[in-house]
């Protein structure tokens, strides 16, 4: 993906071309504000990003103690605006989340309270320790940007993004997440531990005050919901277009795949890469920018056949065969 | 492959039919000798398809298909001398042996084309049967196809060597074609089966034929351009250019090329084209220059004049000899100064009595006739003769020598002939000189036409064999016909007479004389006693010699014969239209030191097939370029707009780039394509950045929206296919210059028929697995 960071020969369509300068120009300063808290995760960081861009919501998997609650407090720390955080225990109740409606004393009526989910960027902490009730509680709010309680519903503000963060190691306790509810996000990816050098850098960085403190916001929430604008209108070709339903069949027709990828998953699929397309400054979607988020957006919808588990392929091990398989379709115009 | 191994058959087959191409030149009517050769070759090539089917012990194949050649030749030509109308007996060997006995007639008697009868039939079938058979065992049965070349080269040279006319420069190529697409299946073959197993992992099964395949295929495309181009370049070598030995016949002279005379003339012939090039120039201090000569020739038999004399000696004294005449006959010494000729060894032209010695001791010797023979190239040289004045006296007496017995020998086809015209041109009791006058008095008569052209019919319709009598009775000829009937009749009159060759004393340019090739020419010396060998001439027109003052004082007072003309060409006899000597020059044809257009053109018409051949090649060779220009051309106007313009340049380049085996992965983005060409081709920094300008165009204009800024890339595609052409080998590259795939789709689509792959060109690259 750093190949397409600075792309030399991004498009400037003179219709579009400031708004799609203002996604370059932002996203990047973005990207280097997270590099200076979160070390030498470059990727990760953008497809954060990217999934911001895309109107999309991010699970964050990893063992514990690599940076994923970092990662997600770091980007809404970024963006000036409502952050709320979510700390998923089995005890949490779905109403914690949503809202709930109270009788106001005053004036002798129900009153909606809204829940931690009314937020611009809700950081949803272990978000498996919570009950499958509690879980599906985010569905609507994830799927719709809306939140209905008692008969009424609340639209929740713009943009919206869930990052939820999870531990997959940990059995202990835990209610893995539902099918249904892993579709609803659009990308998830693993932190992996730093590198050597990273590591030892970030000692440096956070032996003293948290750089997490000393962090100030580059963009607001206006300018993203206009960047996000500003992304779908990014040009995605009928072959592209051809190219991504090719992918998302073959998932389905795989015999290594028990389950393959929903239309859901097209959806983000393309959205994905437009958002990939536009931080690379392009107004056009390549092939490659889909292969490039291909594999955070559709590994974990995927489950994988016994057989596959036995022979300890992953489903990112099918999704990677899939991507050398279905070739490229000629453009059509 | 199967026992069988039809294409192998069909190939060795065709082989054995195709040498036999030019026996057409030999043999007429060709369809008479061609049926009974197909149908042998046939049986050989079918039989032996059969017997390697029954049992793989290769002798038994081999005797069968012999077997099976004798029963079909027997029962093609042995009908009526068979058992039961089927088996060979033998009788029918005895018929066979009149046959081939018939042939053999045919084929000493008759000059080709010869009369294809039933003995040269036979003759010719069984000689190609048993070349098929030979081709079939070695190649097939045998599987050696390249040994089997060697009976084929047998065959074609058996043919070739008996054209009186030479055979033309393609004949060569057909037989040759054949037989290297029989030693080429049989390498492929082998080597295919060694290694046709091994392609674990690898995306395209490897050929292991390829490589060795390649490398054959420029050996033999090689081999055959040399073969065609060389015999066209290189000059027509003289027939007696071996016997002679080849470090004799290098003169290595000063001018251009050297000519010598054949030392056998062949009265029967007509004259060649000859060359104006000139062979010597040389200044004389005689007013009336003699012709030099070169060659004596003493002996005639069945037409043809030849030196008996291969006896060779150095003079005691290392002096020339002169003349023999008596110190009672006026002369007069003249010089000559040759400052440059051409004349190849052993060859050198001489006044006829020279003396001194000229040449350097030890590079010269004299054969029995008194003919200078050089051993080292004199490119010039200073000479002194003695030109004789002898009164009608002296050339009294009879030749009782024993030394010149044999140069009073007559044909004997002729004697007759001869005998009869001398009684009518001479009186008894006439003096030798006076006979010897008449005799040449009758030959320039007007009764005689000078021409170089030969009739073989006399005006009454007969065809006499003896090309002497042929002449006498046509009365049609040039020089060597008029010195041969004169020295004939001089013989039988008992004058004993030999033939010279040499040159007439050429033009004058300045202060010095010239002589061309041209003006070869050939006259008779007769012998008289007390004078020794005397110069006559008795050929009429403009390129013969001037009668000598003796014989021409003589003819006065014969009333019957006409003035014999000195300088100007006689009034009676016929003049040439194309005045030129007329002695059998053999000139080699190469190159010359001109380099005038002029020039070019005769090297171009004398050498047409050669260029045709050349030009064919080159046109071989550009028509696949050719191909994929046109199709680049094609895809550029038919592209509708911009973005299709960029699609056909990036498809046209990735072909190029196929060409020299840079092949980017199946199914792989443009920008993946691009960055494994970059890697693949060793692109230094700015051939990369002209790729991700041609990339980068193909992905808007495939991708963006349709009206993006469309550049034109053909110069950076250009670019970039010459950057990777450039650090590929040079076979691949030579191939990709030549059989471009581009080009040879254009012409398959052009002849209808769908490429290999099933996509429409240009698009395989991304049709989808689905």
């Amino acid at each position: 993906m750093s190949d397409l960071q600075h792309d030399p020969h991004a498009s400037t369509d003179p219709t579009r071309g400031a708004s799609l300068d203002q996604v370059l120009q932002v996203s990047s300063s973005l990207a280097g504000a997270m590099s200076s808290v979160i070390e030498g995760k470059q990727q990760v960081v953008r497809t954060a990003i990217t999934v911001l861009l895309a109107e999309g919501h991010l699970l964050v998997e990893d063992v514990p103690g690599v940076g994923k609650t970092l990662l997600a407090k770091t980007l809404a720390r970024c963006i000036d605006a409502s952050v709320r955080r979510v700390q998923f225990t089995p005890d949490l109740l779905p109403s914690d989340i949503t809202g709930v409606s109270v009788f106001n004393q005053d004036v002798r009526d129900f009153e909606f309270r809204p829940g931690a989910i009314f937020a611009n960027v809700v950081v949803g902490d272990e978000i498996n320790r919570a009950s499958p009730k509690t879980q599906s509680a985010l569905l609507e709010s994830m799927e719709e940007g809306q939140v209905t309680v008692d008969g009424t519903t609340y639209v929740l503000p713009r943009p919206f993004m869930v990052m939820a963060t999870q531990n997959p190691i940990e059995m202990e306790g835990t209610y893995p997440l539902p099918e249904a509810q892993r579709d609803r996000f659009m990308a998830r990816i693993s932190m992996g531990y730093p590198s050597a050098r990273s590591e030892l850098d970030m000692l440096e960085l956070h032996g003293g005050v948290s750089p997490l403190e000393a962090l100030q916001p580059v963009t607001d929430a206006a300018t993203v919901q206009a960047m996000v604008e500003a992304v779908r209108t990014v040009h995605a070709s009928p072959s592209v277009r051809q190219y991504i339903v090719d992918l998302t069949h073959a998932t389905r027709s795989s015999a290594a795949l028990r389950l393959g990828a929903s239309p859901r998953a097209t959806l983000h699929l393309l959205r994905a890469s437009r958002a990939h397309a536009a931080l690379a400054g392009r107004d056009h979607v390549l092939p490659d920018d889909v292969q490039q988020v291909a594999l955070p957006v559709l590994a974990h919808r995927l489950i994988p056949t016994g057989e596959t588990q036995m022979a300890r392929r992953t489903t990112g091990d099918v999704l990677a065969d899939l991507l050398q398989r279905v070739r490229v379709p000629a453009p059509t115009r | 492959m199967s026992r069988a191994r039809g294409a192998d058959v069909a190939l060795a087959a065709l082989a054995a039919l195709v040498v036999t191409l030019p026996l057409s030149d030999l043999f007429t009517p060709t369809a008479a000798w061609a049926r009974p050769c197909i149908v042998l070759v046939l049986a050989v090539a079918l039989s032996g398809i059969g017997l390697r089917a029954l049992t793989s012990v290769r002798p038994l194949v081999v005797a069968g298909q012999a077997l099976v050649l004798v029963e079909a030749a027997a029962l093609l030509h042995g009908q009526g001398h068979l058992a039961g109308g089927l088996l060979p007996t033998l009788d029918t060997a005895r018929a066979f042996g009149v046959l081939f006995g018939e042939a053999y007639q045919t084929v000493t008697q008759y000059s080709a084309p010869a009369p294809a009868d039933r003995g040269t039939t036979l003759a010719i079938s069984v000689f190609v049967g048993l070349t098929a058979l030979a081709v079939d065992a070695i190649a097939v049965t045998y599987r050696s196809p390249a040994l089997a070349g060697l009976p084929l080269l047998t065959a074609f040279l058996a043919a070739a060597t008996n054209t009186t006319a030479g055979l033309a420069a393609w004949m060569i190529v057909p037989p040759a074609l054949v037989w290297l697409a029989m030693v080429g299946r049989q390498g492929v073959g082998s080597l295919r089966a060694w290694g046709g197993t091994v392609e674990v992992g690898s995306a395209r099964p490897a050929d292991p034929a390829g490589s060795f395949a390649t490398v054959a295929r420029s050996v033999g495309v090689l081999a055959l351009a040399t073969a065609v181009v060389l015999p066209g370049l290189v000059p027509h070598l003289p027939p007696t250019f071996l016997a002679d030995g080849l470090a004799r016949g290098d003169g290595g002279t000063g001018t251009g090329g050297s000519v010598r005379l054949s030392t056998s003339v062949d009265i029967a012939r007509d004259l060649a084209e000859r060359s104006a090039d000139p062979v010597l120039v040389y200044r004389t201090t005689a007013d009336d220059p003699e012709p030099l000569r070169v060659a004596l020739l003493d002996t005639y038999r069945r037409g043809r004049w030849l030196s008996s004399s291969d006896a060779t000696f150095v003079p005691v004294d290392g002096q020339l000899p002169g003349s023999s005449a008596g110190p009672e006959v006026t002369r007069t010494t003249e010089r000559i100064e040759v400052t440059r000729s051409g004349i190849g060894l052993p060859q050198v032209a001489l006044p006829a009595n020279a003396i001194g010695a000229p040449f350097p001791a030890g590079s010269w010797r004299l054969d029995g006739n008194g003919v200078v023979e050089l051993t080292a190239p004199a490119p010039s040289y200073t000479v002194d003769y003695e030109a004789l004045t002898p009164t009608a006296a002296q050339f009294a007496g009879v030749a009782a020598d024993l030394a010149v017995q044999d140069d009073l020998r007559v044909d004997p086809d002729a004697q007759e002939a001869l005998a009869a015209l001398l009684q009518r041109v001479t009186e008894a009791g006439q003096t030798p000189l006076q006979k010897a006058v008449a005799i040449q008095a009758h030959l320039r008569s007007s009764a005689y036409t000078y021409s170089e052209d030969l009739v073989d019919e006399t005006a009454a319709g007969r065809r006499p064999e003896e090309p002497l009598v042929r002449f006498l009775e046509t009365r049609r000829g040039y020089c060597v016909q008029f010195a041969t009937a004169m020295i004939m009749l001089a013989r039988e009159a008992g004058i004993p007479a030999r033939m010279a060759v040499g040159f007439l004393p050429g033009r004058l340019d300045g202060d010095e004389r010239v002589i061309r090739a041209d003006d070869a020419h050939a006259w008779p010396e007769l012998y008289f006693p007390q004078l020794g060998w005397m110069r006559f001439e008795p050929t009429p027109g403009v390129r013969s010699g001037v009668a000598p003052v003796y014989s021409s004082e003589q003819s006065a007072p014969e009333g019957s014969a006409l003035p014999v003309p000195t300088s100007a060409p006689s009034a009676s006899s016929s003049t040439p239209t194309r005045p030129r000597g007329d002695v059998t020059i053999d000139t080699p044809q190469g190159p010359r030191g001109t380099s005038t257009s002029t020039g070019v053109l005769r090297a171009v018409a004398q050498h047409w097939p050669t260029v045709l051949g050349v030009l064919g090649v080159l046109l071989v060779l550009a028509l696949t370029p050719l191909g994929a220009w046109l199709a680049r051309r094609r895809a550029q106007r038919r592209a509708r707009d911009d973005a299709e313009r960029v699609e056909a340049q990036w498809q046209s380049l990735l072909l190029r780039l196929g060409d020299i085996g840079l092949v980017p992965g199946d199914g792989a983005t443009p920008r993946q394509a691009s960055r494994e060409l970059a890697r693949a081709a060793y692109l230094t920094p700015d051939e990369g950045a002209a790729l991700g300008r041609v990339v980068d165009t193909l992905e808007r204009a495939r991708y963006a929206r349709p009206g993006a800024d469309l550049p034109d890339v053909a110069p950076d595609a250009d670019a970039v296919w010459r950057a990777a052409l450039g650090r590929r080998r040079r076979s691949a590259r030579v191939r990709a210059l030549f059989l471009p795939e581009e080009g040879r789709r254009h012409w398959r689509s052009m002849l209808g028929r769908p490429g290999r792959t099933d996509a429409e060109p240009g698009r395989d690259e991304d049709a989808s697995v689905r």
